[in-house]
């Protein structure tokens, strides 16, 4: 082929590509690569979401969206501080059949993460927030808006209850579901304080159509209540941290692969409607597919028991925030360690730097303590102190 | 005489036209990219960049140096990172408000040995989006601290003083800071096709491609739409195996694609679903490729090399 003809053909390719919009129906992948097996209704919301879903707090590119549609990927869970998914989402939706995949954003502002809507925030600043949101994605409207975090903010129970049941959130959803612009209520949580009371909160309130927990092979011995209490209420489940700190890198199970072990361990519990994992490459996506309707098996629990004994002494299980109230200093311990997986585990190195420079109670004081107190508080018996001055080191970079 | 001043009146008449040329050319440029600073001489080193005074804050104390050995010493568990992105020197340099109190801003300036090294960091920095922190720098903020790039050098301003500007800081810095190498050689590579949206460097896994490491991309605006070129400069070990990689992908997915050779380059188009149609060039130690509305004429250059 001479070079003139090589390249001429490029516009009548890429005519023709562009009037085949992908959609959640129509499959351009070919069938051999592990697709979605599985779907189930969130809640009582009609919706019917994948039970391997998108996390996109590292979307790499509108292509990424539509390379997860094609393999019937149909849930998205992004937010306005998960750098430029949202615009990654915009562009990518005038090829995407709306109607056909569930978008959910959070009440937050457009800057580094945390920066969920505290409380306090009047209902125009809601209303904004969702606004600002549709605008970045190109959509009218979002599935789901979700209270991001609760249980982060503060460590006072009453205080984030406040934020859950906040008046002016609420009235702001109102005003935004009769618009059309949102069409259901959710929360997420990974504590690390009062995780399960406030999930719990939530729940019961009536408020709420989801939940977005923390959850995974390792952690939450009160979790299950969540899980039978939202089943019984019919409000939607999806999880969250559901690869236990994520330290696959340097693990090798030798059987059955760590990733999807941990989500069949997950999809096994009949109250779970779906789970959230970040998709990074076309790999990661292969490799998390294959776990798509399928079931829990011997072979992974030897997996997620191996993982277990090598990580079980260096995982802060996150949600839990049960050493917290032992350190003289208040040091934010669980949510430090939580950056700290940030950094080290998931690889997002800068954007933990940053999100710990916003933490007021640093693990700084840490390097002078001598009590340790928060050593002999792990219930899981982890040298918390020691990771904690670790931690420091490695996030403070950034001030 | 009469022919003398016509031809004045014909080069005033002119003058015009050549500053509007003059003018929509200089837009082909990302400001953040380039310096108009005169080149300073190779044996300068970066601690001489701290002026004695800046905000109202004076010095205090030596500057500190470190090196790949002690760098630990700074940034315990960062320092592999600005080692293996190129990292040669780090001199930093305290401000106070009042001698013998704690500093008030501490100014960082890593020495990346290159442009794109410092470039590179401080995109990653930003996750890909640098901001104009005034005209002709941009950069990256956070509350307390403002990094940016300035030729082979990667600066990182922190404050510990909330009524100071970093900006102000900023441009001090920025004013005294000349490029010791060759600076924006390797940016030389992208097209002149168009305005310039936004240049970022993506560390891993350029658009979810696993095997598309270390990319930088320019985004361009066009009379039809946005074009994106992207370019890896590499060993040529490396470039061989990502476009080996590229290959297994697209037949392992059944991608339709195209190749053809001349002399040392190869040019791979893909007809890809997801991204639309897009090339690759592989050449020995550097992948040149492009999406978005792309037409011939700049598959041509980037095929070419700009020769005719």
């Amino acid at each position: 082929m001479k070079r003139r003809d090589f390249l001429k053909v490029s516009a009548m390719a890429t005519a023709a590509i562009a009037s085949n919009p992908l959609s959640a129906e129509s499959g351009t992948e070919p069938s051999k690569k592990p697709i979605v097996k599985q779907y189930t209704e969130i809640g009582k919301t009609g919706l019917k979401m994948s039970d391997i879903s998108y996390g996109t707090g590292r979307l790499p590119s509108a292509s990424m969206i539509l390379r997860a549609i094609d393999r019937g990927i149909n849930y998205f869970d992004t937010a306005p501080d998960y750098g430029s998914s949202e615009e990654y989402i915009g562009e990518a939706m005038n090829k995407i059949q709306r109607d056909k995949i569930i978008i959910t954003s959070k009440f937050c502002s457009p800057y580094a993460y945390p920066s969920h809507l505290s409380l306090g925030s009047k209902k125009k600043q809601f209303v904004n927030a969702v606004e600002g949101s549709l605008k970045r994605m190109k959509t009218d409207y979002m599935d789901f808006c979700f209270v991001h975090a609760i249980g982060e903010q503060s460590d006072n129970r009453e205080k984030e209850e406040k934020r859950l049941l906040d008046e002016e959130m609420l009235s702001a959803y109102q005003s935004l579901k009769k618009e059309g612009k949102v069409r259901f209520l959710g929360v997420s949580s990974h504590g690390p304080k009062n995780m399960e009371h406030l999930l719990m909160t939530a729940v019961q309130s009536g408020h709420f159509d989801l939940i977005m927990p923390s959850f995974n092979f390792m952690t939450f011995p009160r979790i299950p209540d969540i899980l039978k209490e939202a089943k019984k209420r019919n409000v939607g489940v999806v999880a969250m941290k559901t690869l236990a700190g994520a330290k696959e890198s340097g693990f090798d199970s030798k059987g059955a692969p760590f990733a999807p072990a941990a989500f069949k361990w997950v999809l096994n519990h009949p109250e779970v409607t779906g789970l959230v994992i970040t998709i990074k490459t076309i790999a990661d996506l292969d490799l998390y597919l294959t776990a798509s309707g399928a079931r829990f098996s011997s072979a992974d629990q030897k997996t997620l028991d191996q993982y277990a004994r090598q990580f079980g002494n260096q995982y802060c299980r996150t949600g839990c925030g049960d050493c917290e109230s032992a350190c003289p200093q208040k040091v934010s311990i669980a949510t430090t360690l939580r950056y700290q997986m940030y950094f080290k585990d998931y690889g997002i190195e800068k954007s933990a730097m940053e999100s710990y420079a916003k933490l007021e109670a640093k693990a700084d004081k840490c390097a002078d303590c001598i009590t340790e107190d928060c050593r002999e508080a792990c219930t899981y018996g982890l040298p918390v102190s020691t990771m904690l001055r670790q931690a420091h080191d490695d996030l403070s970079f950034i001030v | 005489m009469v022919q003398s001043t016509l031809y004045r009146l014909l080069l005033v008449a002119l003058l015009p036209l050549i500053a509007l040329v003059l003018y929509r050319e200089g837009q082909q440029y990302d400001p953040a990219l380039i310096s108009f600073s005169t080149t300073q001489s190779a044996d300068e080193t970066p601690g001489e960049f701290f002026p004695r005074e800046i905000e109202g804050l004076s010095r205090s104390g030596p500057v500190r140096t470190y090196t790949k050995e002690n760098l630990y010493e700074y940034v315990n568990g960062h320092a592999e990172y600005f080692i293996s992105a190129g990292f040669k020197k780090l001199v930093v340099g305290e401000y106070t408000s009042h001698p013998g109190n704690e500093p008030d801003a501490v100014i960082d300036i890593y020495d990346m040995g290159r442009s794109i090294q410092a470039f590179a960091i401080v995109t990653d920095e930003s996750r890909g989006e640098l901001h104009e922190i005034f005209p002709g720098l941009r950069g990256f903020r956070t509350p307390l601290s403002l990094s940016f790039a300035k030729g082979q050098y990667y600066i990182k301003i922190a404050a510990f003083n909330e009524s100071l500007s970093l900006e102000v800081i900023a441009r001090t810095m920025d004013a005294g800071i000349t490029e010791g190498d060759d600076p924006f050689s390797e940016f030389a590579s992208f097209p002149d096709i168009g305005e310039i949206v936004a240049t970022r460097f993506i560390k891993e896994a350029y658009r979810g491609l696993d095997f598309l490491n270390n990319v930088m991309e320019r985004e361009y605006k066009v009379k039809n739409g946005t074009v994106h070129v992207f370019l890896v400069l590499d060993d040529m070990n490396t470039i061989d195996a990502a476009v080996e990689s590229l290959v297994a992908y697209l037949k392992e997915s059944d991608i339709a694609y195209s190749e053809m050779k001349k002399g040392e380059s190869t040019m791979y188009r893909i007809d890809d679903p997801y991204e639309g149609v897009w090339f690759l060039i592989s050449s020995p130690g550097r992948i040149v490729g492009a999406l978005g509305s792309v037409n011939d004429r700049l598959i041509d250059l980037l095929y070419t090399g700009g020769e005719s």
